[in-house]
């Protein structure tokens, strides 16, 4: 799953924390940065203006500044760590993390900024490194206690590691911290939605967050007019997304995929309320768009497969409702309608297959909740997850199946029959092709 | 400090300039059925004397079987031509004979037994002396009443066959069919889930709030199948026929015909487990097709909550459709028999899906309302959580009922208004279908378990014909009538059944639109006894004949 949302780089946090890093694996503290101010005071305006950093000239200005300006700043101050640290942020919020972390490893050794080290842990997040990521958040603890933006990467990390009870507890802390951070709304949200399906009350969450900060982050209007299909309410996700084809296409991958995920909750509301020709040929834009942005969308291809059989165009449904199966074969649904479509199109051989796929994973899927459920409450069951492991892995929910053996990892290192399952389960991923599934949910 | 100070005014007033405040664009008008409302109904039941007050959350805080709800039947209890009403609750069974002119009478020589959890009611002459007896079921009871006339019956349930004794055994909807066509009635029973001598009430909300339980913490109860032997007495014959292997959790049960072939196939709508559709495989035994055929599962591929059914021909291809309705969220399925024992779900190219997610629906009926010639829908919802908003504030228990005209035989539309105060909100579970003062406009019967039933006079304009056939003799449940006119025929069973809980007029009713003369009429009996009537005259009420 792409991470939901990166920091934007004009909106730095407005608790901005501050503080010493915490002793251990953090750069050890630099002395205090000199306050210049009274030699300035004292030297000329030309020499103020030349030898000056931005960063303490006019601080806003620096946050303006053209790369190529910063480059050059960086340049010129290289005790100053702000240049290098908004250059950061920006590769963060472009959705290019490692190139994030680059600038941040460029910061004078030793600076020590909350607002930096938050940086840091956001980028390892999003460089898919979660449990890195918890840790730096964890160190950041005493420098910013009551940040929001540490309770979100903590949240965000537990949650990637499979822990959502915890996860999603950090996160509720992080809105109620901040309520107006759009992205703690969103992790939070999909956090749930992959708990435990689309809730009402995850409608609710959204909308409390497109109240409290509604323009500044079209992600939550994307995310709720998804969730708002999800739980059938059709008119508002319609009501939503009425411009969506007037709005542009972000240009950073999480923001592209909440568009996207935007773009397929309208085609999937055209298709499913009040459909008639015009409708689903909007229904099929949007589809197609959603699956230009994310080629690999389970879901939108599912869609489409959907609307297809609504058209009763069986091969092209069957078509998307392969590839589907192909990314998300644990996806019940899928099967039961590729299932369908072999049938029309007189695959009975192919549909018994697919019929026999889907029994296994519906009679299996209940069970799995279950797992989950027992396995939250009781987290030291290694036994209980082993199983659940192996059930995952009998399902092709080879993501989720990652998961519960990254858990048993940490608790069991050296026990034989998670290993066993670890090299099924890399058997299987090299002959699916190595991806994850793929899905923005 | 400054440098910090200054970020933050910048972002700031970033984020003033980026413009915050904008709130979701309102929602869109109402449908353009609002403008004109294609149905009209008056609530009839205050003034019609029927006085049947529930209420699920007395005496206490209502588990999940009272929250099943209870159930109704319009049934010519003493033969005066007039359908009258029985409602069924805890503790009470109750019939009012229908006096005419919308005016009705309680019966309290009728004869029920009043202990038990009563929930469902079927209706069928078991005996076949002609009158309609009644089986009634619930919690831990259950009654077979013969129908001794005027409105009075008697208890013949001991020795019957159709005992349900045993505490834990909780029988939902049943309806009767002639499965094996030997011309004795049979009867299908659901059963719904074991509680194991628990309440059914659990705790949501960190013990704030106690409502009922997901029935998924149950083991299932597996329904029966009762094989008519004659005189009101019965055989189970659920493992000799097949269907031992049907998911459980049942709650709503009809009998249709998918294939033509004469003999009652059988669906089965299962709560959070697939549904079954159970092939009649010439009255020997019956082959589940559920899953092959595409209706085991929601519009999505999913399990769903299946609660009601009824069966019904609403395109007019002579092959029988079904209707399923479930949770909130889910659209209520709609599947489309493309003949050769495959369905579609048409839940949202029919536009019945799509607008059927805010409610959990219960009781539904087939029916034409308008009298146009096609079948609308008829739905009732009600949330089975008591106190929901706490858990879902966009939830209510009492939701609007929901009537959907029938466009053009592919889409419907909903009727947002259908009369003053209606739809109106209530604890829906039940549905019942009937002319009930026959003037050739169907009525409705909504059983209400948080207050009295609504008793729907159907009173839509527009002087469109129809013809009304009732079906005279034995062995008249189930029979197919084909209607022949304006080039197009059409079929409608002769059943009692479909629905949830309920029994609805057995009679045959035709909405003909402009039309006012028919070709002809025939009835086809199960077993392949045929009736046939050239021109009937418009407007009236025909008897068929077995022959």
């Amino acid at each position: 799953m792409p991470p939901a949302t990166r920091r934007s780089p004009k909106r730095p946090p407005a608790t901005a924390p501050r503080g010493e890093w915490p002793t251990g694996a953090a750069p050890a503290p630099l002395p205090k940065r000199r306050n210049r101010l009274p030699l300035l005071l004292a030297a000329s305006v030309g020499l103020l203006v030349v030898a000056t950093p931005f960063s303490v000239l006019w601080p806003p200005l620096l946050e303006r500044l053209p790369d190529s300006m910063l480059e050059r700043e960086a340049a010129a101050f290289p005790r100053d760590p702000w240049p290098r640290i908004v250059l950061g942020e920006r590769r963060l919020a472009a959705g290019k993390p490692r190139e994030a972390l680059e600038q941040f490893g460029k910061v004078p050794e030793g600076t020590s900024l909350a607002r930096l080290g938050l940086d840091l842990a956001e980028a390892t997040l999003a460089s898919g490194l979660p449990e890195r990521a918890r840790d730096l958040a964890i160190q950041l603890e005493q420098m910013a206690p009551q940040s929001a933006v540490r309770h979100r990467i903590l949240g965000e990390s537990r949650v990637a590691m499979g822990d959502y009870s915890a996860g999603m507890a950090e996160l509720e802390q992080a809105v109620r911290l901040d309520p107006s951070d759009p992205k703690a709304y969103l992790a939070l949200a999909q956090a749930r939605i992959e708990f435990e399906g689309p809730r009402p009350a995850t409608a609710l969450l959204l909308e409390q967050g497109l109240a409290k900060c509604p323009a500044s982050n079209p992600g939550i209007r994307y995310l709720l007019a998804d969730v708002y299909v999800m739980v059938g309410r059709y008119e508002e996700a319609e009501s939503l997304t009425a411009n969506l084809d007037r709005e542009g296409e972000p240009a950073a991958p999480p923001e592209r995929a909440l568009f996207a995920r935007a773009q397929f909750a309208r085609g999937a509301l055209l298709r499913r309320f009040r459909p008639d020709r015009d409708r689903r040929y909007l229904s099929r834009e949007s589809l197609e768009t959603a699956l230009r942005i994310l080629p690999e969308y389970p879901d939108a291809h599912f869609e489409l497969g959907m609307l297809f059989a609504d058209e009763t165009t069986w091969r092209a449904a069957a078509d998307q409702f392969e590839m589907a199966t192909s990314l998300r074969p644990y996806a019940h649904p899928v099967w039961f309608h590729l299932a369908r479509a072999q049938r029309r199109l007189g695959l009975s051989a192919d549909a018994v297959r697919s019929e026999a796929r889907f029994r296994l994973l519906v009679e299996t899927f209940e069970r799995v909740n279950s797992e989950n459920r027992w396995l939250d409450e009781h987290p030291g069951d290694h036994l209980r997850r082993l199983k659940l492991a192996e059930l995952l892995l009998n399902r092709q929910d080879l993501d989720a199946a990652a998961g519960q053996l990254d858990l048993l990892a940490a608790a069991l290192p050296a026990d034989p029959r998670a290993a066993a399952l670890r090299r099924r389960l890399e058997q299987a991923r090299a002959v699916r092709g190595g991806g994850s599934d793929a899905s923005p949910r | 400090m400054l440098r910090l100070d200054s970020r933050l005014l910048v972002s700031v007033g970033l984020g003033l300039l980026a413009g915050c405040g904008a709130g979701p664009p309102p929602p869109s008008g109402g449908s353009p059925a609002d403008a004109n409302p294609p149905f009209q109904f008056e609530d009839a039941r205050a003034a019609a004397g029927i006085d049947f007050p529930l209420d699920f959350t007395k005496p206490q805080e209502p588990g999940i079987r009272e929250s099943i709800g209870h159930g109704a039947a319009l049934l010519d209890a003493d033969g005066d031509g007039l359908l009258d009403v029985l409602l069924t609750g805890p503790d009470r069974v109750a019939l009012y004979r229908n006096r005419g002119n919308w005016r009705f009478e309680t019966v309290p020589e009728a004869g029920f037994r009043q202990p038990g959890f009563w929930q469902g009611a079927a209706v069928g002459d078991v005996n076949g002396d002609g009158k309609p007896d009644l089986f009634l079921s619930g919690y831990g009871c259950s009654a077979l009443y013969l129908n001794r006339g005027e409105g009075r019956f008697t208890d013949a349930t001991r020795g019957s066959g159709l005992e349900n004794n045993r505490s834990g055994s909780w029988q939902t909807s049943a309806a009767f069919a002639d499965v094996d066509l030997d011309g004795r009635l049979d009867l299908y029973v659901t059963r719904y889930v074991d509680l194991a001598g628990k309440s059914g009430l659990c705790s949501y909300l960190k013990g704030s709030l106690s409502t009922a339980c997901n029935p998924l913490q149950f083991s299932p109860q597996q329904g029966r199948l009762y094989r008519g032997v004659g005189a009101g007495r019965f055989t189970d014959v659920t493992d000799a026929m097949g269907l031992m292997g049907h998911h459980g959790n049942g709650l709503g049960v009809a009998f249709g015909d998918i294939n033509s072939d004469g003999y009652p196939d059988l669906y089965l709508a299962n709560d959070q487990v697939a549904c079954d559709l159970y092939l009649n495989q010439g009255g020997r035994r019956f082959t589940e097709i559920g899953l092959t055929s595409g209706t085991s599962f929601n519009a999505e591929g999913s399990t769903q909550a299946g609660m009601g059914v009824d069966f019904g021909d609403y395109d007019d291809d002579g092959r029988e459709d079904l209707v399923v309705t479930n949770f909130q969220r889910e659209p209520t399925s709609v599947y489309h028999n493309d003949g050769a024992q495959l369905f579609t779900n048409a839940a949202f190219t029919s536009h019945i899906g799509g607008a059927t997610t805010g409610g959990v629906g219960w009781g539904v009926k087939w029916a034409d309302l308008d009298n146009d010639g096609r079948l609308d829908l008829a739905l009732v919802n009600g949330h089975p959580l008591y106190r929901v908003h706490q858990l879902d504030p966009a939830s209510t228990e009492r939701q609007r009922f929901q009537l959907f005209r029938n466009e053009d035989g592919r889409r419907f539309s909903e009727a947002l208004s259908v009369g003053p105060d209606l739809p109106r909100a209530l604890s829906g579970r039940a549905l019942c279908v009937g002319d009930l003062d026959n003037d050739g406009r169907l009525d409705l019967l909504l059983p209400d378990i948080g207050g009295q039933p609504l008793l729907l006079r159907n009173t839509t304009p527009g002087g469109r014909h129809w013809l009304r056939v009732r079906l005279s003799g034995v062995g008249t449940e189930g029979a197919v009538v084909t209607l022949q006119a304006g080039g197009r025929s059409r079929i409608r069973r002769a059943t009692t059944g479909g629905s949830y809980l309920s029994a609805s007029d057995p009679r045959v009713h035709f909405g003909l639109g402009e039309l006012s003369s028919v070709d002809f009429i025939e009835v086809r009996y199960p077993g392949g006894k045929r009736f046939r009537m050239a021109s009937p005259a418009v407007d009236q009420e025909v008897t068929a004949l077995a022959q």
